[in-house]
């Protein structure tokens, strides 16, 4: 499966501007689609790791055009894994998780929808603060392949 | 406006306006449509038919401007319903629980038909 990934091109550095998201888009759906996701499963892929990037603009980087955003795909044999980093203030998005539905949809009011449709598309979320190993925070999303 | 989103509306009836949303509707692209939307409520239109046959994409940030729309549209007696979505946007609608919060349908016609029914009961 890595070798699918390698030739795809596994990483691409995003500059924190919204007209960068169709990028992101396609770069992730054109990898899940050649590991093996299906249409539907690949675009929702895209949609949650484009979630996670709109999320940290906004709220990490304050939509600062010159801060970046790097995701990195690897895939085994269980699933894909998509790392999103970023140097922003750190903030653990996975505290906020579980999201509660009926919450959301009683409040029908803008934000915590980006989060919760990332936890309602991946199958495990993991976040690691920036510390004096890594200086970057990472987000890793994961997809199994069943 | 953003060259990936067009929008388009028609006026089918006092105070309802079919709403064609077209491309890709992203956090990018949201705030068009925001704009959109309000003017079309300022017009002084509370039934709005979504038609999505060709919408290609959506993210919570397009979902987003439903959500800030509809309470507002309820609590005066009308509503926002949604008619045509492919199954790649009904997928996203499904897996956030939208179809349980919002009708939609296959067509424009039955969503006028349900507005109808509604019109029917608000005026009863």
């Amino acid at each position: 499966m890595n070798n699918i990934i390698n030739k795809i091109s596994d990483k691409i550095t995003i500059k924190a501007d919204l007209t960068e998201l169709d990028r992101v888009r396609s770069f992730i759906q054109n990898a899940s689609l050649s590991l093996g996701f299906d249409a539907i499963t690949s675009n929702l892929i895209a949609l949650a790791v484009e979630e996670a990037c709109t999320n940290l603009f906004k709220h990490s980087y304050n939509f600062d055009k010159s801060k970046e955003v790097s995701i990195t795909l690897s895939a085994d044999s269980k699933g894909l894994e998509i790392l999103i980093e970023d140097d922003g203030p750190s903030f653990d998005p996975t505290a906020l998780l579980p999201i509660d539905a009926e919450k959301i949809h009683k409040n029908l009011k803008k934000g915590g929808l980006g989060l919760f449709l990332i936890s309602k598309v991946m199958d495990k979320i993991y976040y690691f603060p920036k510390d004096n190993t890594n200086i970057r925070n990472r987000l890793i999303l994961f997809k199994n392949f069943v | 406006m953003t060259e990936k989103l067009s929008i388009n509306s028609q006026k089918i009836g006092e105070q309802f306006e079919i709403i064609f949303v077209k491309g890709i509707l992203d956090a990018h692209s949201a705030p068009d449509l925001e704009k959109f939307v309000a003017e079309t409520i300022a017009q002084g239109n509370i039934y709005l038919l979504f038609n999505l046959k060709e919408l290609d994409y959506i993210s919570s940030a397009g979902l987003g401007v439903f959500m800030a729309f509809v309470e507002d549209l309820r609590n005066r007696g009308g509503d926002i319903k949604f008619a045509e979505l492919t199954e790649k946007i009904y997928s996203i609608f499904e897996l956030l629980g939208f179809h349980l919060i919002f009708d939609i349908v296959p067509t424009n016609d039955q969503a006028i038909e349900l507005f109808n029914q509604k019109k029917l009961r608000t005026n009863e």
